[in-house]
């Protein structure tokens, strides 16, 4: 018999942070503030509430796989391309210098040699969950800092494999153990990579082509996919055991590389709006369950050599940072707010500590895994109010940083529209709209859920976008603030209600409707002309009827335009249109 | 971050659906059954903890009947039942009887031994019963919507079905209350109905008094308002878990204390909806791990032995299978043919909803959860759920086909009313229009010819419609478009021109058959389909988008070139409106007459 109730944990977390989420939102905190703060008050640190469970475990797991994956779908290989080389200059040394830092911090403080080791190690990375989730809610995931920072976190990202391989495999018998257990991870996140890219250049397109326009589908597909890299990630220890290889590759990682192959391909945009959801919820199931594992006691034994390691690590690190992005030639600006991001040490700190309390024998304590844990918690919920107020600080302190500006900084590229056109869903109307546009504007985008349409669309040398612009992505992408003119050929109430919500008064707006009701209701909300097109339509039909009866050649004339349209067959005819109606 | 099982039993499991999901696709099957063949594959394997899983199921039950309750309050709510409606309820009753009568058949040969000795089920009681019968009896929304593929529902079988459809979630939500009830004693439903009251009068007191609330305090964040309504619906599951109620009551509740605002909070709703998919994915994917089959090495080795077990099982499921694959059309058939529609309406809209409902799964479920459903009656109705989902798609698919055999053999008999009991045509009519459809561009067809003193004829098969065409229209047949006999009476053969307002493929093609002797017009909303209308012979073909845009092209190309301020065309649009206004809504009570003057 099955007999299950409700995770009560879960339960609880989900409201508990919720409740304390709108409440940073209210006080103006970033919500993460929040969450982290949940799980100390529910944990064991404060009430007690909830013990970590399997479907917390899970669900966080799930937040930083789902993180992953989303950035992964984000980044749009020929957009960061340029940028390879710098990142590897910037995270190898910085890597170096923090580990050396921390490692200095330690050994001046009460730790062994060995202890301090592990510390130096835990406190290299920044946190990928902060900083791009900060990015994200921002929207600053793809700006040039943005960029810089998210490479350099998974260069990062691949140093935590290797070193939780490393500890998973025990104390290393010397240093070909450790070059083995690093070469072999190394092989396997190039052979990963290369297979990801591989398929999203020759498997992915024609595959996600045949499902796009089934929205649940695409989405569930997409899903399916990324749990392929997970599973693969998670078991390939089990996997190559056989042939007697010992191997880690992280969840994150696979989740990361299985978004990026998805990237490349035109639905991207649109499947980010859908998993964007997800994340926020798993996410914050993440960050609350940071706080979950740890007693009061453990977490609070070095408190004030914690306090003081995390203001000296935050220094250095943005020190370190701003030092080399600033090599690298990147402009003041980016410089900074690419550093400032990366202050704080991240969940995965935690995680390799973890590890090395769990190693056979133990390289550290709970008291030394508390205290990391502490450093961590601390580190990111001050860096999170950097992250939020990044440029205010910049401006702040820009003219003392004057003599660091580059006189020949890297230029990001900008493509986003500005007084354009948007034309929402592509039909016959939507068709000669674009032809009448096109004389008029320059930037003409046109977005659609259907490939057939958008193909077309492409074909006639628009831009597209592929999406359901009812999703923010989507608008956001194709500047609907900032567009002079839009167009929609659609005729559902709420998409056009959307659109007029989001345009100002500026902005001419063109719309459909399918009854005169509903047309109301849209000129109420700011429409300049809806279109009626069943009553346009039936009222030219009856004008073609009309001239059928009176005279037949009249009629053959009249409908001659219409019917080498239809005749044509495609969905963008490349024909010239008549010229007006022949209405008065 | 240490345990990961479950995640990979997660894993295992999306990753075996994604291959069966693209396979659907191609077979053009619904995404439901591919969901349950890869629990049913991934369970199999032994890899999947059943209670971690029915956790996170749960959720996608909570999520599914959630949403379900978050849209009751936009949709206005009817005090008069429709025929449809009744048609709807009847049709469950006499399957839910028909589905009980069965298991109890099947109990009766258990406890004589007819059946088997395996000794999984020993007998059936008639609680067990009860939910053969209920499930047999629902059939409902998603599986249903998921199967329409056509975007506009003028036409008579889709509207149909839809109806049919929500009625049946209706009564699925109902039933599932009296589920939880715990037992079908008197007293505890009265108990559980007054837990049932409790929550949903407190949640119509937060949608009043503390909805507005939680919106200002969010202050226009998405996230934070997103992860409100999930905590809220969290409240609801853990509240209905303490008062030892069914969490679909709490989710039920949860959704009406949501104020539905599809436009404010779009990316809220879009959000919750993303989240439900994933959940509900999973929800099925569960329910197929949740069936065991028996194993295939042991089939192999020793057939007999290994498959005796099943028998009960694999007899309730296909009597299931039997009872909505064929019973069920037939049943929704008559019914239908008996309110006053035809044939072709009737037996596709059958067709259509000849499936085990995914409510009837959640019913199952929460029975199977607590405690009422045995676990090998359990399974057979999960069987049945995919199998006939599966053959509801290619029923759905080939309708028309299907029909067509049927009534060429005569199974379907004569139509049930006379054609000639239902039309007004003069005796002598030639060289007339032939209008078919009486919706919005019906009508207004039909306004035209009256103008221009232009006989015509309307062929319509809507009931609803039927009071209309007696009070407006000179002339009209009352039937199917493409039976012989309403070719007949209309005299479609001496027609001067076939104006088909019905974009339905099988008319379109029935219409096109006479474009050697008349001149025939027919509507598409495909682009690239015309060019293959005109190909066989249509005079005309009716893309809505394009009449339309002749139209639109003076407006905008006015208001480009400067001859036109944006305001002074809004004004003038707007005046146009009003004389616009009347042209009536396609709705069928209506029967007032039509200014609508579009000769300006």
């Amino acid at each position: 018999m099955v007999d299950v109730g409700l995770a009560n944990d879960v339960a609880i977390i989900l409201v508990a942070a919720a409740l304390v989420g709108v409440l940073a939102v209210r006080l103006g905190q970033p919500t993460i503030i929040g969450y982290i703060l949940t799980g100390v008050v529910i944990g064991p640190v404060g009430l007690g509430l909830v013990e970590p469970s399997i479907i917390t475990d899970t669900m966080a797991e799930l937040g930083l796989a789902f993180l992953l994956f989303l950035l992964g779908i984000k980044m749009r290989i020929d957009e960061i391309r340029h940028l390879i080389a710098p990142i590897v200059k910037i995270s190898i040394p910085q890597m170096i210098a923090v580990g050396a830092v921390g490692f200095g911090f330690a050994v001046l403080l009460p730790f062994s040699f060995e202890e301090a080791v592990i510390i130096g190690l835990a406190v290299v990375y920044s946190s990928t969950a902060v900083v791009i989730k900060m990015l994200n809610d921002k929207g600053e995931a793809t700006s040039l800092h943005g960029k810089i920072d998210v490479g350099v976190l998974l260069a990062q990202d691949i140093v935590v494999v290797i070193i939780l391989a490393v500890l998973a495999a025990g104390r290393p018998d010397g240093i070909a153990d450790v070059a083995m257990t690093l070469g072999i991870v190394m092989v396997l996140v190039t052979v990963t990579t290369v297979a990801a890219i591989a398929a999203s250049r020759y498997v992915l397109p024609s595959l996600f082509r045949r499902i796009a326009d089934d929205t649940r589908l695409l989405f569930l597909v997409a899903i399916s996919w990324l749990f392929l890299f997970v599973l693969v990630s998670d078991q390939i220890n089990v996997l190559l055991s056989p042939i007697g290889v010992d191997a880690y590759l992280s969840i994150e990682m696979g989740a990361f590389l299985a978004g990026l192959a998805i990237a490349q391909l035109p639905y991207s945009k649109d499947l980010q709006g859908r998993v964007n959801p997800l994340t926020d919820l798993f996410v914050m199931v993440f960050f609350v369950s940071v706080a979950l594992d740890f007693e009061a006691s453990d977490l609070l034994a070095y408190w004030q050599e914690a306090v003081a390691v995390a203001v000296g690590l935050m220094i250095v690190k943005f020190v370190v940072f701003f030092l080399l992005l600033n090599w690298q030639r990147f402009d003041l600006e980016t410089t900074f707010l690419g550093s400032i991001g990366m202050i704080q040490v991240s969940e995965f700190g935690i995680v390799v500590a973890v590890a090395a309390v769990e190693s056979e024998p133990p390289f550290i304590g709970q008291a030394e895994l508390g205290f990391i844990t502490l450093v961590a918690l601390m580190t990111m919920s001050v860096s999170v109010y950097f992250i939020q107020y990044n440029r205010q600080l910049f401006e702040r302190v820009e003219p003392y940083l004057s003599r660091w500006e580059q006189s020949d900084p890297v230029q990001p590229a900008d493509t986003e529209y500005r007084n354009h056109v948007v034309v929402i869903g592509y039909d016959e109307i939507a068709r000669r709209a674009l032809r009448i546009l096109e004389d008029q504007y320059d930037q003409i985008v046109v977005i659609d859920r259907n490939v057939e349409h958008i193909e077309a669309v492409e074909d006639a040398g628009y831009d597209t976008l592929f999406g359901d612009v009812r999703y923010e992505k989507i608008r956001k992408d194709a500047g609907v603030k900032y567009a002079d003119f839009v167009f929609s050929s659609s005729d559902q109430l709420e998409t056009n209600e959307i659109l007029l919500r989001e345009t100002t008064e500026e902005t001419t707006v063109f719309v459909e409707a399918a009854t005169a009701e509903e047309a109301e209701q849209l000129y109420d909300s700011g429409a300049k002309y809806v279109i009626l097109a069943p009553q346009l339509g039936v009222a030219q039909f009856i004008e073609y009827l009309e001239s059928y009866f009176a005279d037949r050649s009249t009629f053959d004339r009249e409908i001659a335009g219409d019917m080498e349209l239809l005749r044509s067959g495609r969905l963008f005819p490349d024909i010239t249109d008549r010229v007006g109606g022949d209405d008065d | 971050m240490t345990d990961v099982a479950l995640l990979t039993a997660m894993a295992i499991l999306f990753v075996v659906a994604g291959p069966l999901l693209l396979i659907a696709k191609g077979l053009q099957l619904s995404i439901i059954p591919s969901l349950i063949l890869a629990g049913l594959f991934v369970g199999q394997l032994g890899l999947i903890d059943e209670e971690l899983m029915l956790e996170l199921a749960r959720l996608g039950i909570a999520f599914l009947v959630f949403s379900f309750s978050v849209q009751i309050q936009t949709e206005h709510v009817r005090t008069v039942t429709s025929d449809t409606e009744v048609v709807a309820i009847v049709q469950a009753l006499v399957l839910g009887v028909l589905g009980l009568a069965f298991a109890l058949v099947v109990g009766i040969a258990l406890e004589y031994g007819i059946l088997t000795d395996g000794g999984v089920i020993d007998t059936l009681t008639l609680e067990q019963a009860l939910f053969v019968g209920i499930v047999a009896a629902l059939s409902s929304m998603i599986v249903g919507t998921t199967l329409f593929t056509e975007p506009q529902s003028d036409i008579v079988h889709d509207y149909l079905s839809n109806e049919i459809d929500s009625v049946n979630d209706f009564l699925a939500v109902m039933l599932l209350l009296v589920v939880s009830a715990g037992t079908f004693a008197l007293d505890p439903i009265a108990t559980q109905l007054g837990y049932g009251v409790l929550l949903v009068g407190t949640a119509i007191a937060i949608n009043r008094y503390l909805f507005g609330l939680m919106e200002r305090l969010t202050s226009g964040s998405d996230e934070a308002m997103l992860i409100s309504i999930v905590a809220l619906l969290i409240a609801f599951l853990a509240a209905a878990e303490f008062l030892e109620t069914s969490i679909v009551v709490g989710a039920f509740a949860a959704g009406l204390a949501i104020r539905d605002n599809p436009v404010e909070y779009s990316e809220v709703f879009n959000g919750l909806n993303s989240i439900q998919e994933f959940f509900v994915a999973i929800f099925f994917a569960t329910v197929g791990a949740l069936v065991t089959l028996p194993p295939l090495t042991a089939v192999v080795a020793d057939p007999s032995a290994a498959i005796a077990p099943f028998v009960p099982v694999a007899t309730i499921a296909l009597g299931l299978v039997v009872l909505t694959v064929v019973i069920k059309p037939i049943v929704i058939g008559v019914l239908l043919v008996y309110n006053g529609y035809d044939r072709r309406s009737a037996t596709v809209t059958g067709l259509n909803l000849d499936h085990v409902g995914e409510f009837g799964v959640i019913v199952a479920i929460e029975a199977l959860v607590l405690g009422f459903l045995i676990e090998p009656v359990f399974e057979a109705i999960i069987l049945a759920a995919a199998v006939s989902m599966i053959l509801s798609n290619l029923t759905h698919t080939y309708d028309e086909e299907i029909y067509e055999i049927m009534a060429s053999r005569g199974w379907l008999g004569q139509p049930y009313h006379d054609v000639d009991d239902w039309n007004f045509v003069p005796e002598d009519i030639s060289d007339h229009v032939v209008i078919v459809g009486y919706g919005r561009h019906g009508r207004r067809l039909v306004e035209f010819c009256e103008e221009i003193d232009q006989p015509y004829v309307v062929i319509e098969n809507n009931p609803h419609a039927l009071s209309d065409l007696r009070a407006e229209c000179d002339a009209y047949v009352f039937a199917d478009a493409i039976e012989p006999e309403t070719t007949d009476v209309s005299n479609l053969e001496a027609a001067q021109l076939i104006i088909s307002t019905a974009e339905s493929k099988s008319a379109t093609e029935h219409f096109l058959s006479f474009a050697d002797t008349t001149d025939v017009v027919v509507r598409t909303s495909e682009l690239p389909m015309a060019a293959e209308l005109i190909e066989r012979g249509a005079t005309y073909v009716i893309v809505p988008g394009l009449l339309a845009a002749d139209q639109l092209t003076d407006s905008l190309g006015a208001l480009l070139k400067g001859e036109y301020d944006p305001d002074e065309l809004r004004a003038e649009s707007m005046n146009e409106l009003n004389t616009e206004r009347a042209p009536p809504r396609s709705s069928a009570a209506e029967s007032t007459s039509h200014t609508g003057d579009l000769d300006s």
